[in-house]
């Protein structure tokens, strides 16, 4: 395939996948504008974790969550963020501030100033929020932004503490006592809510959204699992694609169905054979989150016959855990579980005290979906994910012999990345490495 | 039979035509002008016209650098990297790990007999780079060649900070206003490139033997400072061409391996009239 082609043409070949965007539009943005036209309260959320628990909690209270995280993800796609961007410079923020989070601030800004929603905003921006809420871990950029935001508005916000988990000797002990501060933190933070709206939670909704968004995850695990098929049927622009449903709408019917199609569309492609491309070569893995203004970088890789199989664990959901007791009815106790666990059940499989678990996993990865080279992308605006990125490099290669290319950039600012046409004589290089290595595994039969 | 590696580069372009010994037919060096197209087909026809060749002599040609894709009379488009292994090896067999210093980037590049197995390259920064030394150079009111001569004779070089551009000619400028020494700055902006340079290829480890290449390569005093570090540190005899060498052998490789398959090289679709881009999108 000649290059200009594949820039233009587009390696997503789900026919399901394609659907989630009209899903997380009409849900994520219409749906939720028109509730809060109807005085419904509205909260402002970010990030958002992959379980979805404060979206779920809210949504059985009938407050109306708002995604800030897929806002800004929302304004690179749609080749808006540098206008949110350039007024945030305006204010002297540093560029180095989480890329969402100044798509998030000017556009509050600027809706001020001109008095309603910057028509720039993708989806036509959000409404005022009554509440916000933040997750302190990792993200220090989301507490400091979010706490100006909440001062802009007069309204409180909630810091809730998800725990990251570190390595501790006793993994199971260490276990029992996060998932109860666990659950006092989300206790706290539904009578946060409550306080603030006087709503009140639909236990029996968030009953069933939690066991719903259980068997959501057991859909998207499978779908990942699957992955691992030689040659691979779904593509990584398909599942950057299926993300938002699986983030922003959890627990809802309609992602259920969404997910179940998509696990029934895969298999019949890993079952018929059918790959993304029509002769696989290479096999990658890609760490962190993909550049969102400049997604036709993956279709060049893809033209070279270079699939993505695999991403950070942070967005795949093979690692949720499928050992929760029955026993455990309340939701609240099940989303605590959850966190804690994921958390934990990825420490414990670092056999190495020494070998930092992120690294560790990535080594797991690598050899489960047979990953020929890796991609690292470390985000100028989000530093905390990137940290372990150049371990991982070093022992893919020392280890296994797997090359890597570092593709310095960010998930929103596209200034932080090189031209697309000065990173492919790099990416065609790395692929060339990529063959070596191959080669060179094979005939020493590492992995 | 002959073969040329065309290699644009941001500030150099390099055309080399070789024999079917590998031996070097003819060579010629120019600052890289706007308008690639034009200026490759006019270079091309200088080179040709120097070594009495015509364009149908060349059974096949092979562009590489950052402005390969404006050369309408290339058979193949390389990236410059591979282009550089192969001629690097080719010169030095033994090489490991080679350095190139370019005009806009630098990079490090991890061969084993002459193929590429790793690499590292700067990123949006001219830190570490041949313009970093211009403007260092042009600070000093001197050319980048004598600055190298200059840091011969230091004999305590001053520390430079800051490794952007900018603010390391400030401190040069700095220094020029307390009266140190030129030797001194011209050695310590030395110490700093080779230090970052030095950081970035250890990346992809750093074995011998190591090859510096890259016009920058051709200074006495960056060799020298880079030596202290690195151990030993060989450049060909000429570091500018070593991309534009292995895109020629690489042509050669081209030529063979079509012979073997019985898929010629169509010269027909080589383009020597001086097209330029208008030219070239109105088609």
């Amino acid at each position: 395939m000649k290059e200009e082609e594949a820039k233009k043409s587009t390696f997503k070949v789900s026919e399901v996948a394609k659907k989630g965007y009209s899903l997380v539009k009409k849900y994520l943005y219409e749906k939720a504008k028109e509730d809060a036209k109807q005085g419904k309260p509205v909260a402002w959320v970010c990030p958002t974790v992959i379980y979805g628990p404060f979206h779920m909690i809210l949504d059985a209270m009938d407050i109306v969550p708002m995604a800030m995280d897929h806002f800004g993800a929302m304004c690179a796609v749609k080749g808006v963020a540098s206008y949110f961007l350039d007024a945030c410079a305006k204010e002297y923020l540093s560029d180095s501030l989480c890329g969402y989070m100044r798509c998030v601030y000017s556009h509050a800004m600027l809706a001020k100033e001109l008095g309603e929603m910057p028509p720039e905003a993708p989806l036509g921006g959000w409404p005022k929020p009554t509440l916000m809420v933040e997750r302190t871990t990792y993200c220090d950029g989301t507490y400091k932004v979010f706490q100006t935001l909440a001062r802009h508005y007069d309204v409180p916000v909630y810091h809730v503490d998800l725990y990251p988990g570190v390595y501790h000797k006793n993994i199971e002990e260490y276990r029992k006592r996060l998932i109860q501060y666990q659950y006092e933190d989300l206790k706290n933070f539904a009578m946060f809510a409550e306080k603030v709206t006087g709503k009140r939670i639909d236990w029996d909704k968030l009953s069933e959204m939690v066991y719903r968004q259980e068997e959501i995850h057991r859909l998207w695990r499978e779908v990942d699992l699957l992955r691992k098929t030689v040659p691979c049927p779904i593509s990584n622009l398909d599942l950057w694609a299926v993300i938002a449903p699986g983030f922003w709408l959890p627990g809802k019917e309609e992602t259920l169905v969404f997910f179940q199609n998509l696990l029934e569309e895969v298999k019949t492609r890993a079952k018929t054979g059918l790959g993304v491309v029509p002769e696989e070569k290479y096999r990658l893995m890609w760490i962190e989150l993909p550049p969102w203004h400049g997604l036709e970088m993956f279709n060049y890789f893809m033209s070279k016959g270079a699939v993505f199989v695999i991403e950070s664990f942070w967005y795949s959901q093979f690692l949720i855990p499928t050992d929760k007791p029955d026993n455990i009815t309340d939701p609240l106790l099940r989303i605590a579980y959850e966190v804690p666990t994921f958390s934990t059940k990825l420490i414990s499989m670092a056999e190495d005290e020494a070998l930092a678990w992120r690294t560790q996993f990535y080594l797991y990865m690598a050899k489960e979906w047979k990953v020929d080279g890796l991609v690292s992308h470390p985000l100028l605006s989000c530093r905390a994910p990137s940290f372990s990125q150049r371990h991982a490099e070093e022992l893919l290669m020392k280890l296994y012999k797997i090359p890597n290319i570092r593709i310095q950039g960010d998930i929103v600012d596209k200034r932080a990345m090189l031209p697309f046409d000065q990173l492919k004589p790099q990416i065609d290089t790395f692929l060339e490495s990529v063959a070596y290595h191959k080669e060179l595994r094979r005939k020493e039969g590492v992995i | 039979m002959y073969f040329a590696g065309i290699d644009i580069g941001s500030t150099v372009t390099k055309i080399v035509i070789l024999d079917d010994k590998e031996s070097l037919v003819s060579k010629i060096i120019r600052y890289t002008a706007p308008e690639h197209r034009r200026f490759a087909n006019k270079l091309m026809e200088e080179v040709l016209e120097k070594a009495e060749l015509t364009i149908d002599d060349i059974e096949a040609i092979v562009a590489t650098g950052y402005g390969r894709v404006s050369v309408p009379f290339a058979d193949k488009k390389v990236t410059e990297i591979t282009c550089h292994a192969i001629g690097v090896s080719c010169i030095f067999p033994h090489a490991r790990t080679i350095i190139d210093i370019g005009g806009q980037d630098s990079k490090g590049i991890k061969v084993i007999n002459g193929r590429v197995v790793d690499f590292v390259m700067n990123d949006k920064c001219a830190a570490g780079t041949g313009r970093f030394l211009d403007v260092i150079a042009e600070a000093l009111g001197s050319s980048p060649h004598e600055m190298g001569e200059y840091a011969l004779r230091s004999s305590s070089p001053v520390t430079i900070n800051s490794i952007c551009t900018v603010f390391a000619e400030q401190e040069v400028v700095s220094y020029l206003a307390d009266g140190v020494l030129m030797e001194d700055i011209a050695a310590g902006i030395y110490d700093a490139i080779v230090a970052r340079i030095h950081g970035m290829v250890r990346r992809i480890g750093i074995e011998q033997e190591i090859i510096m290449t890259g016009g920058v390569a051709k200074s006495r005093g960056l060799i020298k400072t880079a030596k202290k570090r690195l151990g030993r540190v060989l450049t060909p005899p000429e570091p500018l061409i070593t991309g534009a060498l292995g895109a020629a052998i690489f042509a050669k490789r081209l030529f063979e391996d079509s012979n073997r398959k019985g898929t010629l090289i169509d010269k027909s679709k080589r383009r020597m009239d001086r097209v330029t881009f208008f030219d070239q999108a109105a088609r």
